[in-house]
C-alpha cells in the first residue's frame, strides 16, 4: 500500500475522511518506514506550529488597538441605516442592556490590552476591574485636576445601589472611548464604555465635548441625586470612595 | 443579527494576538509584523463596507494583512529580514534564556519561512501557524482548495528539506 507525502500531510492536518485516515493509521501500524516519514513531517509541523507563538502572549502595543478604536469606519448605506438604528433606542430600552454581553466582552478584552488590566472578564461578565494607570486615576485624580494625557475623570455621583462611582475617559487622542466605574471594596468595577469614531460627521458619533451622550444616559439611569460638587468629591475622594 | 460598530471594532481588538502572529510569521520581525497589522486593520476598518456582513470577519482580516503584505513584497521587493533581529529576540524570547531553544526554533523557522516564494508562505501561515483548516484558508486566500493544498505541500517539502539540515541525503526530506 502506498502513503503519498501529500495523504501524510492531510493526516496530520487533519484533513482527511474518516476511512482515508482509518487506511493511514493501518499503514502505519504495518509500516516502520512510513512511521518514519511521518515523523519528519511532524517535526516540522510542530516548529512551524508553536514558532511564533510567543506572539500571543506579548501585550499588543497601544498604537494598534488604537488604531482599531479610532479608525474610522467605511460603511454601506443600508450598514449605516442600521447602525443608526441600532444606537437611536427609544425611551426604556437602555442601550448597553441591547447591545449585550457579547460585544461587552470583546471591548473589555480589548480595553485589558490596552490599559494594562490584570484580569480579563469571563463569559458573560461584561463589567471588569480596572488596574493600573485607570484604576490610579479613578483612585486619586479630582475633575478639577489639569490633564495633559491619558485617562481623566468627568462626574462623580452616588449610584442609587450606593456605591461611589464616575465617569472617565482615555484621553483627548483617544476622547471617543469612555465610560462609567464603581468603586467596589475589591477596587475600581468598570461597568460601562463606549466607542465611536473620532473624525466623523456621521449621526451615530459621539459628543465631541464633555460627556459622550450614551455615558450621560447611563449616569442618569444609575445616579442618586446630584452629581458631586468640587467638595463632595474632594470628601469622597479622602474618605476612600466609600 | 447586525453587529454594532463597537461590537466590530471589539471583534477586531480580540482578533490582534492573532493578527500578529500571523503578521510576524509572513514578515519574521516584530516590528515589521506590528506596523503590518496596523495597516490591516486601519485599511480593514475603512473599507469595511466591501465586507459581507454574515461572513467572517476575522477571515476578512486576515485576508487585508495577507494583501498587504504580498503587495508591500512586490512593491518594494523586500524580502523577509533578519529574523534574528532585536525585534524579532524580543517577541519571541520574553521569557529570556530558558527560551533560548524556542528561540534558536523561531530562528530557523523564520529562515526556511524566508525562503519560500511568498504565496507558499502565506499558506503555511494560513495553517501550520494560524491553524486553519484547508477551506477555510482557500476561501481567505479566495483560491480553489487545490491550489491552497499545492502551495502547502511544496512549501512543507521545502522547509522539511531546510529544516532537516545540510546533512539530509534528499530522499529523506519530502519528495
Amino acid at each position: 500500500m502506498t502513503i503519498s507525502d501529500e495523504t501524510l500531510m492531510a493526516y496530520l492536518d487533519n484533513e482527511l475522511p474518516g476511512d482515508e485516515r482509518e487506511r493511514v493509521n493501518a499503514a502505519l501500524a504495518a509500516d516502520p518506514t512510513l512511521q518514519a516519514r511521518l515523523k519528519r513531517q511532524e517535526r516540522v509541523h510542530l516548529m512551524l506550529s508553536t514558532a511564533f507563538d510567543p506572539a500571543l502572549k506579548q501585550p499588543v502595543p497601544a498604537r494598534i488597538i488604537e488604531a482599531a478604536m479610532t479608525t474610522p469606519v467605511s460603511l454601506q448605506t443600508n450598514w449605516r441605516e442600521r447602525i443608526v438604528g441600532l444606537l437611536s433606542f427609544g425611551p426604556g430600552a437602555p442601550r448597553f442592556a441591547a447591545a449585550g454581553a457579547a460585544f461587552g466582552l470583546v471591548l473589555a478584552v480589548g480595553l485589558a490590552f490596552y490599559l494594562g488590566f490584570e484580569r480579563t472578564p469571563g463569559p458573560g461578565s461584561v463589567p471588569f476591574a480596572a488596574s493600573g494607570q485607570l484604576a490610579q486615576v479613578l483612585e486619586t485624580q479630582l475633575a478639577s485636576d489639569e490633564v495633559r494625557e491619558g485617562p481623566r475623570v468627568g462626574v462623580s455621583f452616588r449610584a442609587g445601589s450606593g456605591e461611589l462611582c464616575r465617569t472617565f475617559d482615555l484621553g483627548a487622542a483617544r476622547e471617543n472611548f469612555a465610560g462609567i466605574a464603581c468603586r467596589e471594596t475589591s477596587g475600581w468595577e468598570v461597568n460601562t464604555y463606549v466607542t465611536a469614531p473620532v473624525r466623523s460627521s456621521a449621526p451615530y458619533e459621539l459628543a465631541s465635548a464633555g460627556l459622550p451622550d450614551d455615558v450621560r444616559k447611563a449616569v442618569d439611569g444609575m445616579i442618586a441625586g446630584a452629581p458631586f460638587d468640587a467638595a463632595a468629591e474632594r470628601n469622597a475622594r479622602d474618605g476612600g470612595w466609600r | 443579527m447586525v453587529r454594532s460598530l463597537e461590537a466590530i471594532r471589539g471583534e477586531v481588538v480580540a482578533l490582534l494576538p492573532r493578527l500578529r502572529r500571523f503578521a510576524l510569521s509572513l514578515t519574521g520581525n516584530g516590528s515589521d509584523a506590528d506596523d503590518l497589522v496596523q495597516d490591516a486593520v486601519e485599511r480593514g476598518l475603512r473599507n469595511l463596507h466591501k465586507w459581507e456582513e454574515g461572513t467572517r470577519l476575522d477571515s476578512w482580516m486576515f485576508r487585508m494583512t495577507q494583501n498587504i503584505w504580498i503587495d508591500t513584497v512586490r512593491a518594494r521587493k523586500v524580502r523577509v529580514t533578519d529574523p534574528l533581529d532585536d525585534a524579532a529576540l524580543d517577541l519571541a524570547g520574553a521569557d529570556g534564556a530558558r527560551d533560548m531553544e524556542a528561540r534558536l526554533a523561531f530562528g530557523a523557522t523564520c529562515d526556511a519561512m524566508a525562503k519560500l516564494p511568498e504565496e507558499q508562505r502565506v499558506a503555511v501561515a494560513l495553517v501550520c501557524v494560524e491553524g486553519m483548516s484547508y477551506r477555510e484558508a482557500a476561501d481567505t486566500l479566495d483560491v480553489p482548495i487545490g491550489t491552497l493544498t499545492s502551495r502547502l505541500f511544496r512549501a512543507r517539502a521545502a522547509l522539511a528539506a531546510a529544516l532537516a539540515g545540510e546533512g539530509a541525503e534528499p530522499s529523506e526530506v519530502l519528495l
